[in-house]
């Protein structure tokens, strides 16, 4: 019968196995929650396209009815008051058909400082997945090259930044001892953890905004069989009616003043 | 170390052009206001329900229901059900309550009743800004009710040109008084220049509509022929008006001439 040789394990290397046991669970829900939010992100975006297009546009037309009159007011009688209040409702017009016809910040050319690009470089050199160790590794690497290239594409340089110095104080050192490897991994399910935090935050936030709140009454409405968007949209074309009527009133009273 | 790790990743989802951050949230906001105000409410719906068939407490309480669901409307309906103890016990406390965040939530009416809340226990400054809300929202009442605090100067410092602007947006919703208050304007010239055509045509808006001072008004315009042309029986016409409703002016003017033309 062969014997086995069963080598007494060092404290430290026993702990190193259940740290690496704990890293990669939390990796593993890092990676859920990344695209979980991912998800939402994109479905919050389909919903605002859906909203400005359905909703927001007759807003728009609802606001700039509304600046005519008051502009047609002062035509009729001019005051300070008349011609503040026409000033208001004109850029109140302005700023909805902007924001319903997305009259965005201008998409700015995408052209790295050289900085930048040294950053990013410096950066993938060490968390090219094809790097990676072993295929936990490999996963976790993948994800920090997405984020990596998504912080790059907006210029950001900081996110860049705090991944390089990540990565910088738990990189190995070839034959480290176990004591220095597991404070290594120590680190590495610390920096997991921050990352998921940063995540349930950005969760909230983009939950608590108004666009993520309108997004939730939405789908509530739609379990009760509801369709919130075309509510409001049924509501917002009543009250255009309302108020070209009322525009044509005010027309009808310049011309009965023959001005 | 601690602050690194506080900061953690930023994920600011520019990339994909949420417009979270942006000017566009308003848009949002007001979409979220406005459906959550519909009249499809269930809880409201039912309540409508009730109240015009009378069932006054049934209705009080599905009002309450969307009411704390932030249902302006059910918010500002409660509020009156409130001030005139209809369904519920009358209770001011309540009433103010729901008024105060109904108007808070843009609710054009709940901000008139409690501009006049206000106005009823002299706190005037308080009073104009809930006026003020309500009458850029296009509430004749309100507008009315602006000009007349600009006139007085209660609340603001007094504008007769203030007032005459507000009276205008009233007048021109068809709101009697107001038409009155505007065509006084022009026939007295002060604040603006006098124009007596303009005072007859805005007279002779809020006295077919009523107004017992403006049908004195413009029965006076038609006895002297000022901005419309001299008509005996239009003056006649308009002055019996006034003295049937007790304008103490046209009362005496209706004596007077009864001794002079039986």
């Amino acid at each position: 019968m062969p014997v086995k040789i069963i080598l007494q394990q060092s404290p430290d290397a026993a702990a190193l196995i259940e740290m690496r046991r704990r890293l990669n669970a939390v990796r593993a829900a890092l990676v859920e929650r990344e695209a979980g939010l991912a998800q939402l992100r994109s479905q919050l975006k389909a919903f605002e396209g859906r909203y400005l297009h359905r909703v927001g546009v007759l807003y728009a037309e609802l606001d700039e009815i509304n600046a005519r009159i008051t502009e047609r007011e002062v035509d009729l009688y001019d005051s300070d008051s008349a011609r503040r209040r026409a000033q208001e409702a004109r850029r109140r017009a302005q700023d909805t058909h902007d924001a319903a016809f997305g009259v965005d910040e201008e998409p700015q050319e995408f052209d790295p400082p050289p900085s930048l690009k040294t950053l990013f470089r410096e950066l993938a050199r060490r968390i090219h997945p094809d790097l990676a160790g072993d295929q936990a590794e490999q996963k976790h690497f993948t994800l920090l090259m997405m984020r990596a290239n998504e912080a790059y594409s907006r210029g950001d340089a900081d996110t860049l930044e705090r991944l390089l110095d990540d990565h910088r104080e738990i990189s190995a050192a070839a034959g480290e001892s176990d004591a220095l490897t597991l404070k290594r991994v120590t680190r590495q399910i610390e920096h997991a953890e921050r990352d998921l935090a940063a995540l349930d935050r950005e969760q909230q936030t983009l939950l608590a905004s108004e666009i993520g709140q309108l997004f939730t009454d939405a789908e509530t409405a739609g379990r009760n069989d509801r369709d919130l968007l075309a509510e409001l949209a049924a509501t917002l074309r009543e009250r255009i009616t309302d108020a070209q009527y009322r525009l044509e009133f005010t027309e009808r009273q310049m011309n009965a003043h023959g001005k | 170390m601690e602050n690194k790790a506080q900061a953690g990743l930023q994920h600011i989802p520019t990339s994909g052009g949420l417009s979270l951050y942006s000017g566009r949230s308003s848009i949002f906001a007001r979409g979220r206001r406005d459906a959550s105000n519909s009249s499809s409410n269930p809880d409201y719906q039912r309540a409508v329900v009730d109240y015009n068939s009378g069932q006054f407490a049934q209705a009080a309480q599905g009002f309450r229901a969307a009411a704390e669901q932030g249902h302006a409307e059910s918010q500002y309906i409660l509020s009156t059900m409130y001030d005139e103890g209809k369904g519920v016990a009358h209770d001011d406390v309540h009433a103010a309550h729901w008024e105060r965040i109904a108007a808070e939530q843009g609710h054009v009416y709940a901000q008139a009743n409690l501009s006049f809340r206000f106005y009823s226990a002299d706190n005037f400054a308080a009073a104009f800004e809930w006026c003020q809300r309500a009458a850029d929202a296009n509430l004749p009442w309100a507008q009315y009710n602006l000009g007349l605090m600009y006139q007085i100067g209660e609340g603001v410092a007094p504008s007769e040109a203030e007032a005459a602007h507000w009276f205008r947006l009233a007048a021109s919703q068809g709101f009697a008084d107001a038409q009155q208050r505007l065509a006084d304007l022009y026939y007295l010239g002060q604040s603006m220049p006098r124009d007596y055509a303009q005072a007859a045509l805005w007279y002779r808006r809020a006295a077919e509509q009523g107004n017992a001072r403006a049908q004195f008004q413009l029965g006076y315009l038609y006895d002297v022929g000022l901005g419309i042309e001299q008509d005996y029986v239009q003056y006649r016409y308009w002055i019996r008006l006034a003295a049937e409703q007790g304008h103490k002016d046209a009362i005496r003017e209706m004596n007077r001439r009864d001794y002079r033309d039986p």
